[in-house]
């Protein structure tokens, strides 16, 4: 690492950053850019990471962490430290915040879209932070609600707003019920953007169908407005939407304005109806033939109960859609977000790191078997 | 904005439950400035049928008066909390149900046994009114409590947590006395929250904070067994504190049918 | 960093731990408590087990003493590096109301540098593999990091491998490879030494040293094969990734469910074992917050539950998802097995649950010595 690297990491590490000095063997050394998605815990800045597995060996690890302020560690220490290993171990940083720690945020706006969901617009409390926040749409943040805890929420605001970002939220458990009595002017913790998202640059030129089932769910919702917004880049967009009864659907008026689209088709399928009902009724995956997806020219998302995705994408399977095209957000108990703590593991993948977006191949092997 | 108002009753109990509360120390003085404490005999006010948030109950089911008063309770709570064994699973006097006709037990108890009114078994809250959240334990403890009251004040429903003890025990580093001494614990059926209190000083634990979310009464029995325990040993070491937990009713009843 | 061995003389052994403790290390060494033998703070050479024995079998551990003057001739006891620096229990950070919200603050962890003595070749395999979990990814987890800080690994290479110990077949064991700062070879008369890093050669220096004569050296070598010769339980050591998922529904799974108490001991004294629980624990006036995390396992309610779904329910999944993890899918996450081979998991099981008899059963690799 050159003098100026060391100088631009340790001079823009903010109050409250914890920086972590390695001493690792210069072959376990490589450089590599820092996170494609800029979030608060890298805040945009390159850093030096060891190679997978270069940190196994204790004997060469020399850390230090600061998370007080932004005091420099004196690099006599840290050469001292390298020397002390031998002539092959070079002193290394990795510089992060404590990715443990959220940020505060206030809530700007909130809107009820059904009796049980709402949607909190968010924006950091520290301008410079909320400036500097990247994601993906299907990247998710970990919302903590003070004296209660965190949990994993999915951002649906379109990536080019810097001002705000969305979570929309079913109350379901002791978080979101909580988080639901908040009213704008509140303030939320905020970690993120953890995971990866959609293949939304993979689909550039492609046509879109998306697949949901269940209450509005909100990761596919933020993919829908992110292809309408950048309409030309994108082929045919083809919408799916399954209920169990036609009083399940809520935004209806959004599908109906979405089907007014150009290029773009709305299908919805109730499993019963009741009262004027102008769409399917049955399964949702009886539509998926009338969609009339091109194989080679199309990219299928879906998010709902995994039941729903494992039908749908079985029935694209037999369309001639590659497996490497059909995509799944998933869904895990989640705590920490950062690979650690194991609850999120859907066999050998940690759904925060390498999810919640898989495409089929990836996760075929353990689909709708209990216990994964 | 007003206070939350908070009643504490007492039912067939030893008054230990209420205890995680007059012990709290500093904790209580702040827990009066936060909820108005309308009922609680032990510590002054009383106020048996004043309308109230929280109500929290100590204590069995074991006289036909005490049907009444639990259903009266009801109707004037918002939200009905039992604390400790006895309200949540019967208590350790849950003991004599089913066993002898209660005619024979209070006679064998009492010298004069015709001043004695009460029912033959003694049974959990629950059995009678719905119950919003339950504390096991034997006796509960202050931090149970005052977690619970947090989380009713932040508007939240309050965390369960039916891991086994044998988490805590290992957190807490303490060395297990059953691999060690071949002690009969019943860590591993039982609900955390004590603190792992028994094992810390080298003994087995005897399950008074009740069944674990997983009980396999059957695999624990027949390991019990294993150390020597006659199967009337083993149903005693389930069926003690909460004998009229299902769970450890389940295990007690498997592991004497299998022995006999 | 290969030297010719060298020797320190039982009687000098107390030199080691002043040494370290004069370098300003909080010296960590086994010893006895509660029938066991546990890693506590070490100030005195008479607190290490000499003359104690460990016999263990599933579900049991008993200690033994004699007038052996041997302190090392054990094979392990519950715990040993992990508490150290992954804590069972630690505050995260908190979280402090204000006017208009609440701002947040970190807890520091302790970060004294630790010496370790008598660390086993298992534990060491087991701490590179949390080394990969914790400071591998894209996230260091900076509190497990900072324990590590300035870290000190004196290995005692075992003589006496436990009924349990199944490391020789997993390849961990029981002479510490690779990791130590220095490594011994206890025998009668003291220890052969070798050095493993630049730190540990600074100990070294420190200390009353002669050259290990070749008896010593042979010697060493052959209680270390002997130990490794007593072994009769074995893991298969390739990966058994693909025979596990492909064996999901293998009939095992429900006898294992039925012995098995969904107590999580096993995960508990895993060395390996990373997951971990976060909560709060609020003040009662509300004004304070701590964010705290504990270690958990994959046998907890907590576990695998998503708002009102359960994805594990019954324990038979429970005990599929901690073999086929630990087994399998450690080796797509990081690179290996996560089973280290020290056995803690048959002895401390309760109902002595034995995990390569398991292992063995459902992917019908044979090798299971009885």
């Amino acid at each position: 690492m050159s003098r100026a690297m060391r100088e631009l990491i340790l001079g823009r590490v903010r109050p409250g950053a914890a920086v972590t000095f390695f001493c690792l063997p210069k072959r376990n050394v490589t450089k590599e850019k820092g996170t494609p998605f800029a979030g608060p815990h890298y805040g945009g800045f390159p850093a030096l990471l060891a190679k997978p597995g270069g940190c196994a060996t204790r004997a060469i690890r020399c850390a230090a962490t600061r998370s007080d302020s932004a005091r420099r560690l004196p690099p006599a220490r840290l050469r001292y430290s390298a020397a002390r290993r031998g002539p092959n171990y070079v002193a290394v940083f990795t510089m992060h915040t404590n990715p443990y720690l959220p940020h505060v945020a206030r809530i700007v706006e909130r809107r009820q879209d059904a009796p049980t969901i709402f949607t909190l617009r968010l924006a950091f409390e520290d301008a410079a932070m909320q400036r500097q926040y990247r994601f993906q749409p299907g990247q998710f943040n970990m919302l903590y609600l003070y004296g209660v805890g965190e949990v994993a929420i999915s951002i649906v605001s379109d990536p080019e707003e810097e001002t705000m970002f969305d979570h929309t939220i079913r109350v379901v458990g002791r978080v979101t019920e909580g988080l639901a009595k908040l009213a704008p002017g509140d303030r939320v913790g905020i970690r993120g953007p953890y995971g990866r998202g959609w293949p939304l640059a993979a689909a550039v030129g492609k046509n879109v169908l998306i697949v949901t089932g269940g209450l509005g769910c909100a990761p596919v919702v933020s993919v829908i407005r992110y292809v309408m917004r950048r309409r030309a880049d994108y082929g045919k967009l083809t919408i799916i939407q399954g209920v169990k009864h036609s009083a399940d659907l809520i935004y209806r008026l959004q599908y109906e304005d979405w089907a007014r689209a150009p290029d773009t088709t709305v299908l919805i399928a109730a499993n019963a109806s009741a009262g004027p009902w102008p769409w399917h009724v049955g399964p949702v995956t009886e539509l998926i033939t009338q969609a009339h997806v091109a194989p080679d020219s199309s990219v299928a998302m879906m998010c709902g109960p995994e039941g729903m995705m494992i039908a749908a994408a079985k029935i694209l399977l037999q369309h001639g859609l590659g497996e490497d095209r059909i995509y799944f957000s998933t869904e895990r108990n989640m705590h920490c977000a950062l690979g650690h703590c194991g609850h999120c593991q859907f066999g050998g993948k940690f759904v925060c790191r390498n999810g919640p977006v898989f495409d089929y191949s990836e996760i075929k092997e353990l689909l709708g078997i209990r216990g994964f | 904005m007003t206070k939350p108002r908070v009643a504490i009753h007492k039912f067939s109990s030893c008054d230990g439950c209420q205890l995680a509360f007059l012990n709290a120390g500093a904790a209580l003085l702040e827990l009066a400035q936060l909820v108005d404490l309308v009922h609680f005999a032990e510590a002054g006010a009383v106020q048996p049928d004043a309308a109230v948030d929280i109500a929290f109950v100590e204590g069995s089911i074991t006289t036909a008066h005490e049907i009444e008063r639990i259903q009266n309770i009801r109707a004037n709570s918002k939200y009905l909390v039992t604390i400790g064994a006895c309200a949540t699973s019967g208590g350790i006097q849950a003991l004599r149900n089913g066993k002898m006709q209660g005619a024979d037990w209070i006679a064998s108890v009492y010298a004069s046994p015709q001043f004695i009114s009460s029912l033959d078994t003694s049974t959990a809250i629950a059995q009678h009114v719905k119950v919003d959240y339950e504390l096991w334990g034997c006796p509960v403890t202050s931090r149970q409590v005052l977690q619970l009251l947090r989380d009713l004040l932040f508007a939240v429903r309050p965390k369960v947590n039916a891991d086994p003890l044998c988490l805590d025990c290992k957190r807490a580093g303490n060395v297990c006395v059953l691999v060690t001494r071949g002690e009969p614990c019943m860590g591993p059926v039982t609900r955390t929250g004590c603190g792992a209190l028994c094992p810390q000083f080298g003994r087995a634990c005897y399950a008074c904070f009740g069944p674990s979310e997983l009980v396999n009464g059957h695999a624990l029995g027949q390991r019990l067994s294993g150390l020597g325990l006659t199967s009337a040993d083993v149903a005693k070491r389930f069926l003690f504190i909460n004998a009229g937990a299902e769970a450890y009713a389940e295990a007690a009843a498997f592991t004497e049918h299998k022995h006999d | 960093m290969q030297a010719p061995a060298q020797f320190l003389a039982r009687s000098a052994l107390q030199s080691m731990i002043d040494a370290l403790a004069a370098r300003g290390y909080r010296v960590i060494g086994p010893q006895v408590r509660d029938g066991a033998i546990v890693y506590a703070d070490l100030a005195q050479v008479n607190d290490l087990p000499q003359g104690w024995r460990d016999a263990q079998e599933p579900s049991s551990y008993r200690l033994t003493h004699s007038d052996n003057v041997r302190c090392f001739a054990w094979a392990n006891g519950p715990q040993a590096i992990k508490p150290h620096l992954f804590a069972a229990q630690e505050p995260l950070w908190r979280a402090i109301q204000t006017d208009d919200g609440f701002r947040v603050e970190a807890v520091e962890p302790d970060v004294r540098p630790l010496a370790f003595i008598g660390v086993r070749a298992c534990d060491l395999s087991a701490l590179a593999l949390q080394d990969r979990v914790f400071l591998g990814g894209p996230f260091v987890d900076p509190y497990y990091a900072a324990r590590g800080t300035e870290m000190l690994l004196i290995a005692v290479h075992c003589s006496h491998a436990a009924a349990t110990c199944f490391c020789a077949s997993t390849g961990d064991g029981p002479r510490a490879g690779a990791g130590f700062d220095l490594a011994l070879s206890e025998l009668e008369e003291g220890f052969v030494l070798e050095v493993g890093s630049a730190a540990g050669r600074g100990i070294a220096a420190l200390l009353p040293l002669t050259v290990a004569s070749a008896q010593q050296i042979q010697a060493a070598q052959t209680q270390v094969e002997a130990a490794a010769q007593s072994q009769t339980r074995t893991l298969p050591s390739r990966n058994l990734r693909d025979l596990l998922f492909a064996n999901l529904d293998h009939p095992r799974w429900d006898d294992v469910a039925a012995r098995c108490l969904s107590c999580g001991n096993c995960t508990l004294v895993c060395p390996t074992c990373f997951c971990h629980a976060e909560s709060e624990v609020t003040a009662l006036n509300g004004k304070e917050t701590l964010h705290q995390r504990e270690w958990d396992s994959c046998f907890s309610a907590g576990h695998g539950y998503i708002h009102g779904f359960q994805v594990r329910p019954e324990t038979k999944h429970r005990y599929r998802q901690w073999l086929t993890h630990k087994l399998g899918s450690w080796h797509e996450q990081f690179g290996r097995s996560g089973c280290v081979g020290c056995g803690r998991c048959i002895a401390w099981c309760p109902v002595g649950i034995d995990l390569t008899e398991e292992a063995h059963a459902i992917t019908g690799e044979t090798g299971h010595d009885e």
